[in-house]
């Protein structure tokens, strides 16, 4: 889902986020899937990094299924 | 170098031969659950942790290990499954004095990381170990002072590695009446008791020879080999053999003396309550089910038991009480 560059703004979104304590402590504060994806959109698009709704989504399928799928 | 503070290695996965590490966030948790699995998973429940987390080599570390002040081990968890390990690390978690790793799926990778890459050294085993758990015993509170590991049964198998990789750390191997165990098993069968879930080389066999054993036969056999490496490595001066039927209270201070460790009085009282709940479920409250235990094991599976493990059981038994019976 989404372009690439869109996904790897995400991805490079990630890298800020695991940089940047404070952002990362705001992100962790949204307990749910819809409003962590508002707040990642908001804050990525503040630093530059553009992506949708749709390729957090899919980011977040995508790891759910790697956790579950770990040890096959 | 990047903060790793508040951060576990949660898994050890491979890429292109090459070990990594998958960081989970922890924040200011404690290892509550009865597997350090379970922890993981609530290392990634919400979105934030699941989506953004570290990924590092192995091999890097040796160089993260040291940002942060690590508790030494105070004592190692060692069984034959089935038998009260769990009692014993879910009664040490109660207090917030210790730090207890129960069975973490990354000590398994590394101690198994020769099996799947044949070029692995002992030596590079040994140290992988050595930096896995000092990040794992980072202090993350001010009252945490003791780390203590609970391994999967099979790392018995390892105990000479182990005790390299982390000297003079007193240990204890925990095994029960060997129908009791056959009987548990029979419930829900662990890993280990099922055909090359684990490599048959772990256990001195190839394939072939795994193929002519019947089904039950394998487990029992598996089990006793678990046994008999405990009882290679009893006399080595930090071991200590703990029959179930110990459990908790008869032993609970000898233990203690062996680990070196003191609580004050509110905390042993927080770990002795902790012991009348049931430990792999602490909602529920802890039930004696020896005999019941005993009446299940019927058949063929009693005569393999009897021919395979109660001979080793034996021997430990005499072990142990040659040592003093606490």
């Amino acid at each position: 889902m989404g372009t690439l560059d869109e996904r790897q703004n995400l991805e490079h979104f990630g890298d800020l986020v695991l940089a940047e304590r404070e952002l990362h402590d705001q992100l962790r504060a949204a307990a749910n899937e819809e409003s962590f994806i508002a707040l990642a959109i908001r804050l990525g698009t503040e630093r530059g990094c553009v992506f949708p709704a749709s390729v957090v989504a899919a980011a977040l399928r995508e790891q759910r299924r790697n956790w579950q799928e770990r040890w096959v | 170098m990047k903060d790793f503070s508040g951060w576990i290695p949660m898994r050890i996965y491979w890429r292109e031969s090459r070990p990594l590490v998958d960081w989970g966030y922890m924040g200011a948790r404690r290892f509550t659950e009865p597997f350090f699995g379970q922890t993981s998973d609530r290392c990634v429940e919400r979105p934030a942790d699941l989506l953004f987390r570290h990924q590092t080599p192995l091999d890097n570390l040796g160089e993260i290990v040291g940002s942060q002040p690590s508790l030494r081990p105070a004592g190692f968890i060692f069984h034959m499954s089935r038998c009260g390990s769990t009692l014993i690390s879910q009664m040490l978690a109660a207090t917030a004095e210790n730090i207890v790793l129960s069975e973490p799926p990354p000590v398994d990778a590394i101690l198994r990381a020769h099996l799947r890459e044949s070029g692995i050294t002992e030596e590079r085993r040994v140290q992988w170990l050595q930096w896995l758990v000092g990040v794992l015993a980072w202090q993350r509170h001010p009252a945490e002072k003791n780390l203590f590991v609970k391994f999967d049964c099979w790392h018995t198998l390892f105990l000479p590695l182990i005790q390299r990789a982390f000297p003079g750390v007193p240990w204890i191997f925990l095994y029960r009446e060997p129908v009791e165990v056959m009987a548990s098993h029979l419930g829900h069968r662990g890993a280990q008791m099922i055909p090359t879930v684990l490599e048959p080389s772990l256990f001195g066999w190839d394939l072939p020879t795994i193929e002519q054993m019947v089904y039950n036969e394998y487990g029992v056999r598996v089990l006793a080999k678990i046994c008999a490496a405990a009882l290679a490595q009893a006399g080595s001066g930090n071991g200590k053999l703990v029959n179930y039927h110990q459990l908790p209270e008869s032993i609970w201070p000898a233990l203690m003396e062996h680990w070196q460790v003191k609580f004050p009085e509110a905390e042993t009282a927080r770990m002795r309550a902790a012991a009348s709940l049931n430990a792999k479920n602490p909602a529920m409250p802890f039930e004696a089910d020896s005999q019941a235990k005993r009446n299940s094991v019927t058949g063929e599976l009693r005569a393999l038991t009897q021919q395979w493990l109660e001979p080793v059981y034996q021997q430990l038994e005499a072990q142990r009480q040659a040592a003093g019976l606490a």
